[in-house]
């Protein structure tokens, strides 16, 4: 049998999603988690971006019910799910599908017999320093009030083995005697979800990182944040305990220097939080932010910012010196001008870096990411990450009506009136829960029981629970509150199934498929990804060629001309996925699972029938209503320089100009790529023509994670960059010598002339202006921008609010091309693991067709009143949307060949069963 | 503030022609984050000596006034920008770079030209006079020559002498 283990390293957000993910996908999963808790870095920070709260529990799967949902700080409980702490991987051999992954434990001292009742800490005479709370605590701790597991720990560096804690421990948890342990685990895969981990700063000597007291890192102050609010409400400095009125934040610690050149990502956001949650629980502090550059790039993330309230300094500061109060005085710049200013706290905004173990060079092994992210961008690449894996069947134990010559009828009473006696009666408690519908079914099959009658006190809520897992043809309800009488109903109902034919749809495996809406990259992505895991899929597009706003990219940052769009558009060729071009997406009807979408092609509508939607819809690009760029051929936009310009050795001085129509009132969102591609085209132009001058007039340069060497590189080369602000945007000018740009140089206050041969606007993106009705058509959301929304903006970024539709690539958010391929990728597996977990159930009562006499005349489609039938595309047969059929007949009476039928009411069999009684 | 400063008529090579000069090779790398100005002393004591601003104005091509400007000579050399930059621009080693163009290029700041002339002229930074080698001799020294001729040599070898004006 095929190896079903999985080992997942890091049990953070990422860690426990790619489980969860693999557990959808058919497998079982070992979490192997190095510190004493389940949950990663996020159990640290109370508060997320861009919500500021915790969303943790929405990262757990819709459609898979064996989760139960709870509190994911507190515990995950899964069947297919093993949690190891204090455990590491030391070595791994063999090779994908058979990997010997060595677990070494590390002994913990306390069992699972512990109740956390604290008795042992009280007793302990040792303390040690938690790098979780930056406090000292006794030897034996745990971390929080709540933990997973909720057990304590001792931590063999502090304890000195002088037992009192096992003498005072009533629960016999404690052994201080407890071995390390190794374990080999054969697994088919592993994947490296161990995160980020906190720069080692103490070279940042100037500002008295680890000498002042209250210099602290962000990780530090969001424990301030959390652990004394709300039980205190206070929150305290550590030198003295005192409530800091004057606080400091300073961006970029650790990042973007000569020891770590590369730029965060995620810091100047998750200092905006700081910000924000200080600035809600403590109106009266006063917090200051000290930065270069402002990157917010996320999705919301620019609007974030321009509503936070602080005060902004773009200034990196030189020194902090302390008083003998504790007190820090920074020192920095402003205008032209040196400034000296007293705080009472300073937050160090840590960059981050992610910790690569050796053993990930091998296949079966994969890495979910190499550099910084936030939960949002980590989620989507653990879903990637496990497109890596066969999609294993689970093995459904659904209640079917089988295709069989002879049934076996039954009777389950749950309600104590039934007095019959005899074979195949059964006497069940009433249902109340999905465990109660899994020990009612265990008890059927070792009866043998095909179909049944079930007598209950509440139909609906019983109807909805059975659902769960049994075809609704495969029982009869009985409401003995509705009943005179109750023997006459049972015998009615056991004729009914007797005369019961099975729906043919019921007992052949339905034949999945997925529509895919928008033949951009992302949509490209996921249609490539699902159609290599044999799933069939439709692609949708608008344009009459695939490869949406990808295809005018030209050239890419890293120096490559990876023609992207041309590669997806080679495999969807090759993998004969169905393309419909010229192809309008109208609207979707149906139920999650079942749905059928609507096709303009042409002058006609026509109707494919889909599992699932993936929505990569993407954005437009924005043509410039501003600095004259329509009147101009001196004025074009990035785009257009890299599309069209080749007369780069004639130029002597570009200008380029950041965030046009992007960062504004209008338009509050940053569109991410222009700065890449400013950057880009600034490096090209200084290799072709070095004596060019490259000017670029920017905002904040949102060159976040890896493009901060880009960044530096242009600067390198050249290239000058100049800062200007909002309120004093750069005027242009058309004379008859050319074209004339002033700007403010904010960080300098200098006002400069330039006289260009060629203005390169830094457009962005739009977002397309049928998202509003396409949103309300598909029953999802849309955000303040016009971009879709999905479930959760963090924690669940591909869902959308309606089960079964997915949303990627650039219609969620302003992203590249590299980014949008993530996300349909992503989107593909989650269109998987729904596929993979999503019980198709029925209606109780509707029609169906026989298809295999169908001559998809369409008769019946023209009569039914509810719009419930179609035509399918593919097959040329008539189809029933099940969730709107009302069951009305009118189909079967329409139709010519006998195809149209009333599931489980042939003629034949009410005809029977009005005879019989 | 009031002034505008016109790009197209700045020295574009500038920049380059200060990487080119040893010690000079970080100019570039500058983001312009303020670090070295809100450290330097003497900054702190006269808002005009900016090394922040020099540094951009260099990169601008503002090379007159660059070559020209004091701070490159009030410079204390203390390394207190050098050491906390964080994109390792080398600044008080950029101070040597720019001092060593100026004196190449003619901008030599007349102060330092006066003292150059008087070492020129004497061999030494002042006039030895009639009366500072009577005052030697009460306190037992020996006497001194007004003129040390080898000085003059070195600094005519060392094409120095080009910037004197002398008065033969
Ligand atoms: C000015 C500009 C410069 C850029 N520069 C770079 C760069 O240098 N590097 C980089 O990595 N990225 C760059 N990008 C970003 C890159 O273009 C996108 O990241 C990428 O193309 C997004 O892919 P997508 O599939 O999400 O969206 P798109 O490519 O926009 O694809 C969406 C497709 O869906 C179709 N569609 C829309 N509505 C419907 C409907 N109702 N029915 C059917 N079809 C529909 C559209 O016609 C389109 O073809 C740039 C973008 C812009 C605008
Ligand atoms: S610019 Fe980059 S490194 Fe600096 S604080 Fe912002 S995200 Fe972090
Ligand atoms: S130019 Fe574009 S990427 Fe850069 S800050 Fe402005 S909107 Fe963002
Ligand atoms: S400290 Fe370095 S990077 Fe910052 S402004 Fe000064 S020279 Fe430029
Ligand atoms: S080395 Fe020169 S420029 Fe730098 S801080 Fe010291 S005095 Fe100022």
């Amino acid at each position: 049998m095929k190896n079903k283990t999985v080992i997942v390293v890091g049990s953070g957000i990422a860690g426990l999603n790619t489980a969860f993910s693999l557990v959808e996908k058919g497998y079982r999963v070992k979490v192997i988690e190095r510190s004493s808790y389940i949950g990663g870095k996020l159990r640290q920070l109370d508060f997320q971006f861009p919500n500021d709260a915790c969303g943790m529990c929405q990262i757990y799967p819709l459609y898979d019910s064996s989760f139960l949902d709870m509190c994911i700080r507190r515990g995950v409980s899964h069947e297919d799910i093993e949690f190891y702490t204090r455990a590491e991987v030391i070595s791994v051999e063999g090779k994908e599908g058979n990997l010997k992954v060595k677990i070494r434990k590390h002994p913990r001292g306390v069992n699972e017999n512990c109740t956390s009742c604290g008795k042992c800490e009280e007793v302990c005479p040792e303390n040690r320093f938690s790098e979780f709370n930056y406090i000292t605590q006794k030897a034996i701790y745990r971390d929080y009030v709540r933990n997973f597991p909720d057990i304590y720990a001792i931590d063999f560096n502090a304890c000195t083995r002088c037992g009192k804690c096992v003498e005072i421990c009533p629960e016999n948890a404690i052994n201080l005697e407890e071995k390390e342990k190794e374990e080999t685990i054969d697994a088919a895969y592993l994947f490296v979800a161990s995160g980020i981990k906190e720069r080692d700063i103490r070279y940042l000597k100037e500002f008295g990182v680890g000498i002042y007291p209250n210099v602290i890192i962000s990780t530090h102050f969001e424990r301030l944040l959390s652990g004394n609010r709300p039980s205190q409400g206070e929150l305290k400095r550590p030198s003295d305990g005192k409530m800091p009125k004057k606080i400091a934040f300073i961006q970029c610690m650790g990042s973007r220097d000569r020891q770590n050149p590369r730029c965060s990502s995620i810091c100047c956001m998750f200092t905006l939080k700081e910000v924000r949650i200080l600035k809600e629980y403590f109106p009266e502090v006063e917090p200051w932010v000290f930065y270069m550059d402002m990157r917010t790039f996320t999705k919301g993330g620019y609007r974030y910012f321009k509503e936070t309230d602080a005060v902004f300094k773009n200034a990196r500061p030189a020194k902090i010196e302390e008083d003998e109060k504790h007190n820090l005085i920074l020192y920095f710049e402003e205008g032209g001008k040196f400034r000296r200013e007293v705080f009472d706290l300073v937050v160090l905004s840590i960059g981050t870096e992610v910790e690569i173990p050796s053993y990930v060079n091998k296949n079966g092994i994969y890495l979910l990411y190499d550099e910084p992210l936030e939960i949002r961008e980590a989620l989507i690449r653990s879903y990637e990450a496990t497109l890596n894996v066969p999609v294993l069947e689970k093995e459904k134990e659904a209640f079917n009506f089988p295709l069989k010559d002879e049934y076996v009828l039954g009777i389950v009473d749950t309600t104590g009136e039934y007095k019959k006696e005899g074979d195949h009666i059964i006497r069940h408690p009433p249902l109340r829960n999905k465990k109660d519908v899994d020990a009612l079914l265990e008890k059927l099959k070792k009866e043998g029981i095909d179909l049944f009658v079930l007598i209950a006190r509440s139909r609906y809520t019983t109807e909805g629970l059975l659902s769960y897992k049994v075809s609704p043809l495969a029982f009869e309800i009985v409401d003995s509150e509705r009943e005179n009488d109750l023997d006459f109903a049972v015998r009615r109902s056991i004729l009914k199934l007797r005369y019961r034919t099975p729906s043919l749809k019921d007992t052949q495996k339905v034949e999945k498929s997925v529509l895919v809406v928008g033949g951009g990259v992302a949509g490209m992505s996921a249609a490539v990804e699902l159609a290599k895991k044999g799933v069939r899929v439709h692609l949708v597009e608008k344009r009459s060629e695939l490869g949406g706003e990808a295809l005018h990219v030209k050239r890419r940052i890293d120096g490559t001309h990876e023609d992207t769009p041309k590669m997806l558009i080679n495999k969807v060729k090759e993998l004969g996925i169905p393309v419909y071009l010229k192809s309008e997406f109208l609207r979707i009807r149906g139920i999650p699972g079942e749905y059928v979408a609507d096709i303009r092609k042409g002058n006609d509508v026509v109707n494919i029938g889909a599992s699932a939607v993936v929505l990569t819809t993407g954005a437009k690009a924005y043509i410039p209503s501003e600095y004259n760029y329509k009147n101009s051929d001196k004025i074009i936009t990035q785009r257009e320089f890299e599309e069209k310009f080749d007369n780069v050795k004639s130029l002597k001085s570009v200008a380029m100009l950041q965030c046009v129509g992007s960062r504004n009132a209008d338009f509050p969102v940053c569109s991410v790529v222009c700065c890449k591609d400013a950057l880009k085209n600034a490096i090209y132009i200084k290799e072709k023509n070095p004596a060019c001058e490259v000017y670029v007039l920017y905002r904040d340069m949102m060159a976040y994670g890896k493009n901060e060497e880009y960044y530096t590189e242009a600067r390198k080369k050249g290239v000058i960059f100049i800062r200007y602000t909002e309120d004093m945007p750069p005027s242009l000018r058309i004379e008859s010598d050319g074209v004339i740009l002033d700007v403010h140089d904010k960080t300098f206050e200098m006002d400069l002339e330039i006289k260009p041969d060629l203005v390169i606007l830094s457009t962005g993106f739009r977002p397309n202006k049928e998202n509003k009705e396409m949103a309300e058509k598909l029953g999802i959301d849309i955000d303040e921008d016009g971009f879709f929304n999905t479930l959760n903006v963090k924690f669940n970024p591909i869902q959308a609010k309606n089960p079964g539709v997915f949303v990627a690539g650039t219609a969620l958010a302003p992203m590249s091309i590299d980014d949008a391929v993530t996300s349909g990728r992503a989107a593909a597996s989650k269109v998987l693991d729904f596929l993979n977990n999503f019980g198709v159930h029925k209606r109780y009562r509707t029609s169906d067709v026989k298809e295999r006499t169908c001559a998809g005349c369409g008769l019946c489609v023209d009569v039914c009143p509810f719009e419930a039938r179609y035509i399918d595309e593919d097959e040329k047969v008539a189809k029933v949307i099940y969730d709107i059929c009302q069951g009305c007949g009118l189909c079967v009476a329409s139709c010519p060949s006998g195809s149209a039928y009333l599931v489980g009411e042939e003629t034949k069999g009410i005809i029977n069963v009005l005879s019989e009684i | 503030m009031e002034e505008v400063i016109d790009l197209s008529k700045l020295d574009k090579d500038f920049k380059y022609q200060v990487v080119r000069e040893p010690g000079g090779e970080g100019l570039l790398s500058c983001f312009a984050c303020g670090t070295c100005a809100a450290s330097c002393p003497v900054r702190e004591i006269d808002d005009r000596f900016n090394p922040r601003r020099l540094i951009r104005m260099a990169i601008l091509g503002m090379k007159d006034r660059v070559l020209q400007d004091e701070f490159i000579y009030l410079c204390s050399g203390c390394y207190l920008c050098q050491e906390r930059c964080p994109q390792d621009v080398g600044i008080t080693e950029l101070m040597t770079a720019l001092r060593n163009i100026a004196v190449r290029e003619g901008y030599l700041h007349p102060s330092f030209k006066a003292q150059l002339e008087f070492v020129y002229e004497f061999g030494r930074l002042y006039e030895l006079t009639e009366f500072e080698n009577k005052k030697r001799k009460k306190n037992g020294l020996p006497e001194l020559n007004a003129v040390i001729d080898e000085v003059k040599t070195l600094l005519k070898e060392a094409g120095l002498s080009k910037f004197v004006e002398v008065k033969e």
